[in-house]
């Protein structure tokens, strides 16, 4: 704590504080338009930070690599488009919210719980970096493999009322992932000598065409009505009074915790831990009945976990020089570059920067929420527009973030593909989300399932042996076998 | 229910080729180091896959016809949905500006957007704002036309 009042000086000066208001509010903004994402969000900014400070440009690049990830609520509650994948399950409620004429408390909703997700993992990252950075280090291949297989548990939980659906649509959700190089051996895969499948499908391209152009193709095709409520519906930002937080609480804390902890695994990332956290929620929660249909503690799991991702992933990034994610990948670069080296030794040479990222990422947390406030107001008026006008945005801001994403064309005639199997899916009621959660975690589940096996040479049953992956794969038995345990014990 | 018996049947037909494809010759390549096949875990999923679809189409001969599906309005669908599909080809083939100036215009029209003059305007600065926010803003390219150098 001896170096607080010298990483305070540093950041009190006008470079970092620009940096700090305008990182947050360039990471919001970037965040709430579809296919831009954290990452597009911190490449961007990158050629500015040469000319800053370092102090200033860790300030900027920090901001936006915490607000960007907030700012894709936004559009996943008021338009159905996660602005980036680590809100995909915020569209799960945020949407069905905003429908109801809630988009306003929707908003509150998820700016409260991502500001308490990130200040959550702030304190996690101050108390615990050091033992947790450590503690990270144990998790490999077969910890994760368990990991990634407890979150697509929450497949089975996103679709109750049609399970079978919603497991055949997590296993399409799960192939589609496997279009493309093979991550181990470079080998493509089900491209069928089609240059464009070549590269695989962007997630982002898939989740436009399925959230976003499906619901214009779908209120087109039933005459709109879906978009008259949302119209007709409340705009601008309410937080919802304390006894609907008192009673969601534990929901709250828990899915803060969920996100640290797996923010801190490298190379598991935020969409993971929104899935996990989401389906944790789903599991436990006395409201689990409402979930998937404008189930405030749905935004609440979601967007807790993806904005505490935040500070857990810096934890293995600075103590360990190991990304936790593609944002803190670039995080790393942009340290490199202004000659400031990740590891151990940045905690023991220069600890007033590490504090300084502590006490920027305090101030982006707490600035990220009044940009909420203010930023709900104006994004809501989205839903004053003509609904003709409305949709015919989204088709445009569809097509362009499908692109954006990697300059891919294909990646545009992906979306819309996706946009008109999406309808179809709408039309027979087959459940979209677990397709989202299938390609979101299959590369993982099959990079970590062989690189496991190649750990164990070739053995599966290795993979019980391993104390931490045998707790999580009891777990998972657990949850899994958990309706038929219940029903077992009734008789 | 003939619905579910229509897609699960078709679905399954899609997931069994899939998994057929998996056997061709490509994919035949000895794996190391304790690896397993490129296609071990796709096989998995479409192995999945077809379980479920199977199941589907099977539970299409017991379950009752799905009541209240919406009544879709075809004409307006096709419209939009066909202007969405030529813009997004469009804006590959003949750039960003060129292809959804007149998509923007033409999708809302179909949509049901009646005033011709602010859908003209609006048609015109709202892809364009969007150009210039990511082109010249974000310096992200968006696809050009191969007939305007810079557009």
């Amino acid at each position: 704590m001896e170096h607080l009042p010298l990483a305070i000086a540093q950041l009190a000066s006008i470079e970092v504080l620009i940096a700090v208001v305008l990182g947050t509010l360039f990471g919001v903004f970037v965040g709430v338009l579809p296919g831009m994402g954290t990452v597009v969000a911190l490449v961007v900014a990158l050629p500015f930070t040469f000319s800053m400070s370092s102090t200033a440009a860790i300030a900027l690049l920090l901001c936006i690599y915490c607000s960007s990830v907030f700012g894709g609520s936004i559009s996943a509650i008021l338009i159905n488009t996660p602005g980036t994948p680590q809100s995909a399950a915020t569209v799960f409620d945020g949407y069905p919210m905003a429908k109801q004429g809630k988009a306003d408390l929707a908003l509150g909703w998820a700016t409260v719980s991502s500001v308490f997700g990130g200040l959550f993992s702030l304190v996690i990252l101050v108390v615990a970096a050091p033992q947790l950075a450590a503690f990270s280090v144990r998790f490999g291949q077969i910890e994760t493999f368990a990991l990634i297989l407890f979150a697509l548990t929450c497949i089975a939980w996103v679709s109750r009322g049609s399970t079978v659906k919603g497991l055949l649509a997590g296993s399409i959700g799960l192939f589609l992932a496997m279009i493309g190089p093979d991550t181990m051996t470079g080998m493509s895969r089900f491209d069928f000598g089609i240059d464009e499948l070549a590269g695989g499908f962007s997630l982002i391209s898939v989740l436009v065409g399925l959230f976003a152009l499906s619901e214009v193709f779908y209120r087109a095709a039933t005459g709109g009505e879906a978009g008259k409520a949302a119209l007709l519906s409340r705009v601008g930002f309410r937080i919802a009074p304390w006894p609907e937080w008192r009673i969601r609480l534990t929901a709250l804390v828990k899915s803060s915790a969920i996100g640290t902890f797996i923010g801190i695994l490298p190379g598991t990332g935020a969409t993971a831990a929104t899935f996990v956290s989401y389906a944790e929620a789903a599991r436990s929660s006395p409201r689990r009945e409402g979930f998937g249909s404008g189930e405030p503690e749905g935004v609440v799991a979601s967007e807790s976990a993806n904005n505490a991702v935040t500070g857990g992933a810096l934890v293995p990034t600075l103590a360990l020089g190991i990304p936790g994610d593609g944002g803190t990948a670039v995080m790393l670069g942009a340290l490199l570059i202004h000659g400031i080296v990740p590891g151990v030794q940045l905690f023991q040479n220069n600890p007033e920067i590490m504090i300084g990222a502590f006490v920027t990422l305090f101030f982006a947390n707490i600035l990220m929420f009044f940009v909420g406030v203010l930023g709900a107001q104006a994004f809501t008026r989205l839903l004053r527009l003509p609904e003709p006008l409305l949709m015919g945005s989204v088709l445009l801001m569809s097509l362009v973030g499908a692109f954006a994403v990697r300059g891919n064309p294909a990646d545009v005639i992906m979306a819309v593909a996706a946009g008109i199997f999406g309808l179809l899916l709408r039309l027979i009621r087959i459940p979209m989300a677990p397709i989202v959660i299938g390609m979101a975690l299959g590369a993982t589940f099959e990079q970590s399932l062989r690189q496991g096996l190649m750990l164990t040479d070739g053995s599966f049953l290795a993979f019980f042996q391993q104390p931490i992956a045998l707790v999580v794969l009891l777990l998972t038995a657990l949850v899994i076998g958990w309706p038929f345990l219940r029903a077992a014990f009734r008789r | 229910m003939i619905a579910h018996r229509l897609y699960g049947a078709a679905l399954f037909t899609l997931a069994a080729l899939l998994f057929a494809s998996t056997f061709a010759g490509d994919y035949a390549v000895e794996a190391m180091f304790g690896d397993v096949s490129t296609v071990f875990v796709p096989r998995l999923f479409l192995a999945a896959w077809m379980v479920f679809a199977a199941f589907i189409f099977a539970s299409g001969f017991t379950r009752p016809e799905i009541k209240g599906l919406p009544e879709v309005a075809w004409q307006r669908l096709a419209a939009v949905a066909g202007v969405a599909v030529i813009t997004g080809v469009g804006m590959l083939q003949a750039g960003f500006l060129l292809s959804t100036i007149p998509g923007f215009f033409a999708f809302t029209w179909f949509y049901g957007y009646r005033k011709p003059l602010s859908l003209a305007i609006v048609s015109v600065l709202l892809p364009l704002a969007i150009w210039l926010l990511f082109v010249e803003v974000f310096q992200l390219p968006l696809p050009q036309s191969p007939w305007f150098e810079g557009f």
